[in-house]
Order: C-alpha cells, then structure tokens, then sequence
C-alpha cells in the first residue's frame, strides 16, 4: 500500500526542538486537515514530509523507503508542495509558473500536452484572466491561485503513476470565501482520483468540511489524529487553541464560532 | 520551461553578424566590404597584402575575442543573476572580475619566478587557469557571504561585491610595487580592460575554455528558470540544486575567468544585456541565454571598434566606455528598486 509516512520523526532548529515524536501516515485518497496554534509546528511538519527538513530522529518514508534515499526527480514524480510564501525572481507570466510544475514531465510530455495541462489547471483556479500578466504584478490572492495551479499540474502531469502526495501549507490564506471553497475543492478531486493531500489550515469550518481525518499539534507534539467528526471537539477545540470554541448546529451543517 | 512563442534568436544571430563585420572592416585602416568578402573568398576583387596582413593577423582574433568576450560575460551574467535570485548581479559589481584579475595580475608580474617548473607549451594556459581559480573563489566567496537560503540580499551582495573589488584592487596595487615598466603598462591594461596587442597564440586558450563554457550554461536553461521559484520551489519540481549550484559557479566561473584572462576588467557587460535582453523576450532562460550571448558579443565588438577609433592613433580602454554606458545604466535600475521596495 502505497504511503507517505513520518515515523516518530523530530525536527531541531538548534538546540530547540520544533516538532518531537511525530508519527503521521497520509494515505492516498485521504485529506488531512492539520490545525494547531501558531508556531505548533505545522509547517515544520509538512516541510519534514516534502523532505525539506534534516530530521533530527524518525524518519519520513515514501512507499516504505526514505525519502533520502530517492532522487530529487523522482520525488517531484511522487509529490508535490504548495509553500505558504512563493516570490518570483524574474518577470514570468502566470502561464510560465504553472508550466514549472511540469519540469519533472519535461522530456516525457509533449509541448502539446504541457499546455494542456497548464491550461486545465489555470481554469481550474479561475486563473486563466491573468495568466498572460507577469506573476510579479499580481495580488496576493492571484499569486496564490498561480501557485495552486502550479502544483496541481504537478499533480496531474502522469496520471499512469503512482499515486501522488499533495502538500499544501495554508493554501487558502488569502483567498476570497469562493476561491477558498474551489482551492479545497480541487483538493479535494486530486484526492478522490486517488491522491493523499495534507493540508495546512486555520479555517476550522474548511477543515471540517473538506478533511477526513484531522491532525492536532500542539507544541511541536500531535496530540490529536482521527476522524474529522469525533476529532474537532468543540471542548478539545478550546483547549487547542486557549479560547471557547462552540460548534452550531444548522439544519444537515453545522459551524464553529469563537465568540472570544 | 517557459511557454515562449517567440522564436528570436535568428534576428540576434544577424545583428551580431553586423556587427563583426563592422568589427573587421572599421578602424584606423579601414577595410571595405568587397575587400572583406575577398579574405573570406566570396569576392574576386584583388586583396593586397597590406589590407590582407591586417585582417588575419590584428582584425579578426581582436573582433573573435571581443565577440567572445561579451557574449561570456552576457551570459555569465545572466546565469549568475539566475543563482542569486537577483537581477543586479554582475560578475564585475560582485569583484569575480576584480578576484580573476588578480589571480591573472598575479601570473604576469611573478609568473617569471615563480612558474619555472611549468613546461613554456603549457605556459599560455596557465594565465586562464589563474583566472578561473580567482573567479572561483571570489564567487564562492560572494555567495557565502551574500546568500541565505539561497536568495541574495541586494544590499549584502553589492557590500561584498565593493569589499571583494577593494582586496583585489589592493593586491593589484601591491604588484605595481614588484612590476617592472613593461609589466607595469600591462597592470593598468588589465584593470581598465581592452583587447590591443591581442594574438592567436595569446588567446587561444581562453577562446577554447569560452568556446565550452558558455555553451554548457544551455543545456541549464530550463533549470535557472525554476531558480526563479526559490531554491526550495525548485527542489519540489525536481531540480537537484546543490548540484545546479556548483555547476554554475563553475561554469561562471570559467567564462568570467578566461575573459578576464584575454581582455581584463570589462565592466557591466553582463549587469546591461541580460537586462536588456529581458525586457525584450521574457525571462525565459532558453531564449534569454542565447539572445544575452549574440547581444553581448555584438556590444563589446562596436564598443571595441568605437574604442580604436574615437582617439586614434591612441586607443581607449574599452572598460571606460563599457562603464560610461553600464553606470549610469546601474544607477537607473537601483533608483527603480529603490523607489519600488527599498532595496
């Protein structure tokens, strides 16, 4: 069974431990949702599972062998990332952004089906508009939905492959309440086709709507991983995160709200 | 991989080509065009021997090296503004020029008591190994000292660049001290740059080193531009970028170095085209690269041929009109910067 796997994993910056014990296995077409207070150890924890991170203990394991082992190429066959913060160095369009995350597919894919698939996939982000404008000159939201495209065409470039794992750190900070539906949403797709996703998020709404399963940390420690129903608590909730947090029923949905 | 649709690079080839024949044919003993197509044999017009001496023995290896010479530092530049993230970095700014330089300085003045164990076949290569060594270094030195993460701070990388420029410019002061009279008109040839008194045997080696060095930066082009994602973006779509990285420090610094080696200091050849050549075809690496390199060697040609003319029979350093265009080219994009984002 084909996984992406942190096995009692410790990140280390200096003499501080950011995140200890971790053990977290995304399977494919599951969503995780990882929600946690800031400086939890969120993104340290994708970063150690997009193989960024030297681990200090643990290790992180792709089908069963460490992801030290595997070649730079062949891990961007296998998964894609979606940081929190993207600049851009020179003045590329849109376009050109989305057709990076096809680099690993380059001598495999014809110019034909490059653009192709950088065009499903800007339409897929409602970025098609400005996919001919310099990435550079565009809002925060529309970088955003730049960078989205670009790993889901990443995603999508082989779908005879393995099935791929889609690490995506607050993919939905700065984006509008629609395009925060369509970013999961489109997640949430990749998954039924048979892909993992983590994703970070803040929203605890968007995790609960979209997430099978739901990852808590808390100072560097998971302290939660189950179901998405049983696992966001609103009592467990407001422990997380030091303020009441209470979930409302409406009809066949329900919410959560902190009145503070 | 950029998804160009411009297909440019045949009209960069043609104004390069110009330009070389201006290169041959404009100067103190000026050449026409029949007496120029009869060197190469296309023209049945009669070509004395005079015209004919000028022509093979000073004209061509001095338009070749200049040719040479800025499409290396065009392309040079380009690369190394693709490693550091940052459009203002320029082989001679960062001191890579100044730290090449010195090493070749250094082979000119002490080469004769120092460099007896080298066989005299071997000796034409040892001043573009020097010149490599001291670019290697200083580049390696830059990065360290400018890039976190992999992305360059403006302010860091032109600081180091002034310091570096200050300790070769101080190492080639001390060799004045040492260098006889001759050594001493080529000390200052060195620094201010100029392709006068070239000759086959004397560039040849550096023309092979450029000949395999800026080619090598193309098959790349597909990389720098993933640089442009960040260091730690490029790893996620598949670019092994320590590996990328010492490829092109050394690729770099070869081409910067074997410049060096034939025509000294040319100064902001590789800060003006690439800059030029962007906001004329994209960023696009596998367009930019080429395009910098004909754009380049066509620049420092013209510039050589207006440097050979303008005070004949003297000749100007060509770095002196290089910076007359490149300084206040510099001065306009750091206020652009400046006002956009502080720097």
């Amino acid at each position: 069974m084909s996984a992406l796997e942190a096995a009692g994993i410790e990140v280390r910056a200096g003499a501080r431990s950011l995140i200890a014990g971790v053990s977290l296995r995304l399977q494919p077409g599951e969503v995780v949702a990882v929600i946690g207070p800031n400086g939890a150890g969120k993104s340290t924890l994708l970063g150690a599972l997009a193989g960024d991170r030297a681990l200090a203990a643990g290790q992180v394991l792709l089908d069963g062998k460490p992801l030290k082992s595997l070649t730079r190429l062949l891990l961007a066959r296998r998964r894609a990332v979606m940081p929190q913060h993207s600049s851009l160095a020179f003045d590329f369009t849109a376009r050109d952004v989305v057709a990076l995350g096809l680099l690993a597919h380059r001598d495999r894919l014809s110019k034909q089906a490059v653009q192709a698939i950088v065009e499903a996939c800007l339409s897929e982000t409602e970025a098609l508009a400005f996919a001919g404008r310099s990435y550079t000159l565009l809002s925060g939201g529309e970088r955003q939905r730049v960078q989205l495209a670009r790993v889901l065409a990443q995603c999508d470039a082989d779908p005879t492959a393995p099935p791929m794992f889609l690490l995506l750190d607050e993919p939905i900070a700065g984006l509008d309440l629609a395009h925060q539906h369509a970013a999961l949403a489109s997640a949430c797709r990749r998954a039924d086709r048979g892909l993992g996703v983590l994703a970070v998020l803040h929203d605890l709404n968007m995790a609960s709507r979209y997430a099978d399963r739901i990852a808590i940390l808390e100072g560097g420690r998971l302290t939660a991983l189950g179901p998405t129903e049983t696992t966001l608590d609103p009592q467990r909730l407001s422990a997380v995160f030091a303020t009441p947090i209470l979930r409302v029923e409406s009809g066949d949905a329900h919410a959560f709200i902190s009145p503070g | 991989m950029a998804v160009s649709r411009r297909r440019p690079i045949p009209l960069f080839a043609l104004a390069a080509a110009m330009s070389v024949v201006a290169g041959l044919c404009i100067g103190a003993f000026p050449v026409g065009i029949d007496q120029l197509l009869a060197a190469v044999g296309l023209s049945s017009t009669p070509l004395d021997g005079t015209t004919s001496a000028v022509l093979y023995a000073i004209r061509a290896p001095r338009v070749l090296a200049a040719f040479c010479v800025g499409a290396a530092l065009a392309a040079g530049g380009a690369a190394m503004q693709s490693l550091f993230r940052n459009p203002l970095a320029d082989p001679g700014l960062l001191g890579v020029s100044g730290g090449a330089a010195l090493a070749a300085v250094s082979v000119i003045v002490l080469g004769e008591r120092v460099l007896h164990f080298v066989p005299p076949e071997a000796r034409p290569w040892c001043l573009p190994a020097a010149a490599f060594l001291g670019g290697l270094v200083t580049t390696l030195a830059v990065y360290r000292i400018a890039a976190r993460n992999g992305e360059a701070l403006v302010g860091t990388l032109l600081l180091a660049g002034i310091a570096l420029n200050a300790i070769a410019s101080a190492g080639i002061g001390m060799l004045v001290f040492v260098a006889d009279d001759q050594q001493l008109r080529t000390l200052i040839f060195w620094t201010m740059g100029g392709f006068g008194g070239v000759t086959w045997t004397a560039i040849l080696p550096a023309l092979l080193v450029l000949a395999v060095s800026v080619p090598a930066l193309l098959p790349a082009a597909h990389l720098l531009d993933a640089l442009a994602l960040g260091e730690r973006e490029a790893g996620h779509i598949g670019v092994d970028v320590e590996r990328l990285k010492r490829r092109l420090v050394t690729l770099v610094a070869l081409a910067v170095g074997a410049s060096v080696a034939i025509s000294g200091v040319v100064g902001f050849v590789g800060l003006v085209t690439p800059h030029i050549v962007r906001l004329l075809l994209g960023p696009a690496h596998r367009t930019l690269l080429p395009a910098a390199a004909l754009f380049g060697g066509g620049f420092v040609v013209l510039a050589d041929a207006l440097a050979r003319t303008i005070v004949t029979p003297a000749e100007l350093p060509i770095g002196v009109l290089t910076a007359l265009v490149g300084g206040p080219f510099f001065l306009w994009l750091l206020a652009g910067r400046a006002a956009r984002d502080g720097l």
